[in-house]
């Protein structure tokens, strides 16, 4: 088969790939991009996830990485020009504290985040039950809340990045399998199962998939996949606005604009890249869920899916140039659709120029795993 | 009380009594052992739903596969009314859009 | 050594058949059942206060009295089958393992073999009105006449393709309703190629000809080789214009005509019920006049996943008097295999059924191009027709969808939300599945369905949150 070529090639084409392929796009630097994907639309992590975005981190990083994710997020309509937008729904994250201790920690994220500029604030229970009257008012002593959070649409963000970058003029392919990469001479050869293609530059954004990418290039990655598994109820009108989280049960509640609530739970299982439902998902699902709002008994539970989320000893992305040259990287752990459009810049400039002054750069490299500079990112939900 | 020859589109064999239910603003006639579904085609009551694009829906699977016949039962949406027995003093409503 | 646990799921003349020939081999049997009442589909009861409404021709009624005195053996029995009405089999795990939705309470059924008998819905084709009121499937009005002894309009057009067109026309003629005029994609003649395959299936060829016979004295004009164009009215259905087809099933302009109706009964086949035996793990083959996406198995049933069995029209459409034969063979072969015994002289054991077996799928070979759905069928709808009621996503949507690239089921319903919504996909991704083969220029063969996911069934949340332990 005769070669392909390109400038750029990206794996992937989930919310890191695509806002990557954007911000390359908005540089109008003229390079070639094309973005390849083993699947069809949307059919892997982001596709998969519970589509909230917050602020509330612990981390000065995570925090500003969100919050310049969820301005581009206020304004994507018209940035992406999408008409009809991306299903924004700005209506808040509230962290249900079920008791003292718990709500001393969260006081005192609260002030780490104010001074961050973050809008967070603890609620007492009436007001919590004032947002959200149907919520079990046995669960919480308190929350804390921060009206910048919500959710987007998953699948019109990246309808709305995929639409932007084609008219930009990218090569945007589903279907397509990269099986190996190779160095040859200074560029990288992708072997795909529709042929060859030969890039300057090739950025991984396939996640937990990225390891059996990069070992065969002599590139460790501490990256797992694990099983991470969410249902979502029939449509019915929209009652409440804000997200609800019990992190104590890895538990998130999110009703969509349409309707539809969606319920996550993470839990620790063992690391593996299948994405089989497990028998004994459901009844903890359902039961988090119909404790949680006990109102909501009788909805009709339409779907369960089950999809692996990378996991990195930190809980901290990977992003950066590998040390193939011309090789990229940028790995999620578990966060990729919310710090996709902060990411995609970063990785855009890194790409491009081969260094980014964002501070997250430096930050998440490859080497702390050697180093043992890890950044621990303390509310992981 | 037993009948056995048809009333409107009833095909007869009914046994016991008939009793009414409330379907909007009408009292619909139904007999033990029908649907609220049927109750109301029996009736002549075919729009049973307005979808939130504004067209009006009714009964189509019969069965309780396609959920198009749901309207509101006892101030409950949702309900499939080919899947719920039509019983004594039960209102029924059409359901607007998401309810 | 104890009694194999034999888990059956569908309470139709395969169910039952099954779990009563699985009972007289000694098994401890469990039968699951979405209706109320047992019969299935096909030989659906009313409530005991509508007992008379015995719709049918007499070879029908008396397979479904020999079918029904089947359940009342096994539901009666001094060590009766464990019945379950009323029950929604909503997932299936290794084990295997049957997830099932009961009245307030969800519970784990664990099995030695389970016998998935789940039969057959019907598969949608739309057209522009189709989603005014009064627009029905022809099976749903059928069921609504058998169960509740109600007949869904007085002056009816019945419009598809295949057998069970006439016998819902003639049986909406007998209950009192005016025939506007019957539509049939493709003549029933065409049978006549296979004489063979009409002469294995002549009981019910009789039963066709006695119906069509019923239409012709009702006055009801048969129009084969027409289609349906547009039904029209607000806010139901107030007349459909159908048209002569072009042979590819596109209507000819120029031949339309108009009826007024208040009914329209529909019915383009079927899509067999196979999203537990593909949850299971089973492979699938396409056959679009059998189902669509059908399990794979082999004579017995047995799918390769061991212990996952199925029977009946859910496993390939052939009607009730093959699903009751296949249902024996499969209730022995579940109980042989759990055993750890051959299946192999079931041959001589259940000859007769296998001899109804293999008779009757000649009769269906000869059946088969009247279910042909040429591909212009799928041209019917219009841009701003919606086709994923549960989410309102139109035609013209879809059409953008595969325009810009998406051109799997998966990817289209993912950019669009269609299949998304209460049915699960059921009404409309025979229809997605047709715009993306023709995205791909490939037939819909080439796009297997994904592994499916729970819930087979919407189910209340409360239900799950409490298992039974």
């Amino acid at each position: 088969m005769s070669t392909e070529t390109t400038d750029i090639l990206i794996i992937g084409a989930g919310a890191y790939g695509l806002s990557a392929a954007w911000w390359i796009g908005e540089r109008d630097t003229g390079a070639r991009v094309m973005v390849l994907d083993a699947g069809d639309f949307a059919a892997n992590g982001t596709g998969s996830c519970g589509a909230g975005v917050r602020m509330q981190w612990g981390l000065e990083l995570s925090i500003g990485l969100m919050t310049e994710s969820i301005a581009f997020f206020e304004d994507a309509e018209k940035r992406l020009d999408f008409p009809g937008g991306i299903e924004f729904k700005q209506e808040g994250y509230m962290m249900l504290a079920r008791d003292a201790d718990m709500l001393g920690d969260f006081q005192a994220n609260v002030e780490r985040q104010n001074a961050l500029g973050v809008p967070s604030r603890i609620l007492s229970p009436e007001e919590a039950l004032k947002m959200v009257p149907e919520l079990n008012p046995d669960l919480l002593v308190g929350a804390a809340f921060c009206p910048k959070d919500g959710t987007v649409s998953p699948f019109l963000w990246l309808d709305a990045l995929l639409r932007a970058i084609r008219r930009a003029g990218a090569e945007v392919r589903f279907g397509t399998t990269v099986t190996r990469l190779e160095q040859k001479g200074g560029t990288i050869v992708a072997q795909t199962t529709k042929g060859p293609v030969e890039a300057a530059k090739v950025l991984v954004c396939t996640d937990w998939a990225a390891p059996q990418l990069l070992a065969p290039l002599g590139i460790d990655l501490p990256i797992e996949a694990m099983p991470n598994e969410a249902m979502v109820t029939e449509p019915w009108q929209p009652v409440f606005g804000p997200c609800l989280v019990r992190i104590e049960h890895g538990l998130f509640i999110n009703q969509l604009p349409r309707g539809s609530i969606v319920a996550v739970v993470t839990r620790e299982l063992p690391k593996d890249e299948s994405s089989s439902n497990h028998a004994d998902w459901l009844p903890l699902g359902a039961g988090l869920f119909v404790e949680t709002l006990p109102a909501f008994a009788h909805l009709n539970i339409v779907r369960n899916w089950c999809h692996p989320v990378s996991i990195t000893p930190d809980m901290q992305p990977i992003l950066g140039e590998m040390a193939v040259p011309g090789l990229f990287l940028a790995v999620s752990a578990y966060k990729g659709f919310m710090t996709s459009p902060a990411v995609g810049r970063l990785m855009a400039d890194v790409v491009l120029d081969g260094r980014s002054n964002h501070p997250a750069l430096a930050a998440f490299n490859l080497k702390r795993f050697e180093t043992g500079d890890l950044i621990p990112e303390p509310l992981v939900i | 009380m037993n009948k056995t020859g048809k009333i409107g589109r009833r095909l007869g064999g009914r046994t016991g009594e008939p009793f009414t239910f409330i379907f909007d603003d009408s009292t619909i006639e139904a007999w033990p052992g029908e649907s609220v579904a049927a109750a109301l085609l029996a009736a002549g009551q075919v729009v049973l739903r307005i979808a939130e694009d504004g067209g009006a829906r009714g009964v189509v699977c019969g069965i309780g596969l396609c959920w198009e016949c749901r309207c509101v039962i006892d101030g409950r949406p949702n309900v499939r009314a080919c899947m719920t027995e039509a019983r004594a003093g039960m209102r029924v409503r059409r359901q607007q859009g998401l309810e | 050594m104890t009694a194999p646990r034999i888990v059956v799921v569908g309470a139709g003349p395969a169910g039952i058949m099954a779990a009563r020939e699985a009972k007289r081999r000694g098994a401890a049997v469990t039968l699951i059942d979405e209706a109320l009442r047992p019969g299935g589909q096909i030989y659906r009861q009313g409530d005991a206060a509508l007992a008379s409404s015995g719709v049918g021709l007499p070879e029908e009624l008396a397979h479904k009295r020999t079918v029904l005195e089947a359940f009342a053996e096994v539901a009666e029995a001094a060590e009766a089958v464990d019945y379950h009405s009323g029950a929604t089999a909503y997932a299936v795990f290794p084990g295997p393992q049957l997830h099932v939705a009961l009245a307030d309470s969800s519970r784990v059924f664990e099995a030695d073999a389970l016998i998935l008998a789940t039969g057959v819905g019907e598969r949608a084709v739309p057209f522009p009105g189709w989603t005014l009121p009064g627009v029905l499937y022809a099976g749903g009005v059928q069921a609504i006449m058998k169960a509740h002894g109600v007949r869904a309009g007085d002056r009816v057009a019945v419009v598809g393709a295949g057998p069970l067109i006439i016998a819902v026309a003639a049986q909406l003629a007998e209950a009192g309703a005016e025939i506007a005029c019957v539509t049939l994609l493709t003549p029933l003649r065409v049978m006549a190629r296979r004489p063979l395959g009409l002469w294995a299936g002549r009981g019910v060829v009789r039963e066709g000809m006695a119906y069509l016979r019923q239409l012709r004295r009702a006055g009801a004009p048969v129009l084969e080789g027409w289609v349906p164009v547009h039904a029209e009215g607000a806010p139901a259905v107030e007349s459909l214009c159908v048209a002569r087809h072009d042979g590819a099933g596109r209507p000819l302009m120029g031949s339309e005509r108009r009826f007024d109706v208040d009914m329209v009964a529909m019915n383009f086949g079927f899509t067999a019920n196979s999203e537990l035996a593909r949850m299971a793990g089973a492979e699938v083959r396409f056959d679009s006049v059998r189902g669509g996406w059908v399990p794979v198995r082999n004579e017995f049933g047995a799918t390769a996943v061991p212990g996952v069995f199925v029977a009946g029209d859910g496993a390939a459409l052939r009607g009730a008097f093959v699903a009751a034969a296949e249902g024996r063979i499969v209730g022995a072969a579940a109980v042989l295999t759990a055993g750890g015994k051959g299946t192999a002289e079931l041959h001589q054991e259940l000859a007769a059924e296998f001899t109804e077996r293999r008779s009757h799928q000649a009769f269906q070979d000869a059946l088969r191009p009247t279910l042909d759905l040429p591909s212009g069928v799928w041209s019917w709808a219009t841009d701003d027709t919606v086709v994923c009621r549960c989410e309102g996503i139109t035609q013209g949507r879809l059409r953008q969808a595969v325009d810009e690239g998406h051109v799997t089921v998966n990817g289209i319903k993912r950019n669009t939300r269609a299949g998304m919504g209460w049915c699960g996909g059921r009404t409309c991704l025979a229809s997605v599945a047709a715009l993306a083969a023709q995205g791909q220029a490939g037939p819909p063969a080439e796009t297997p369905p994904m592994r499916p996911r729970p819930l087979a069934r919407p189910v209340p949340a409360g239900i799950l949150a409490r298992r039974e332990p």
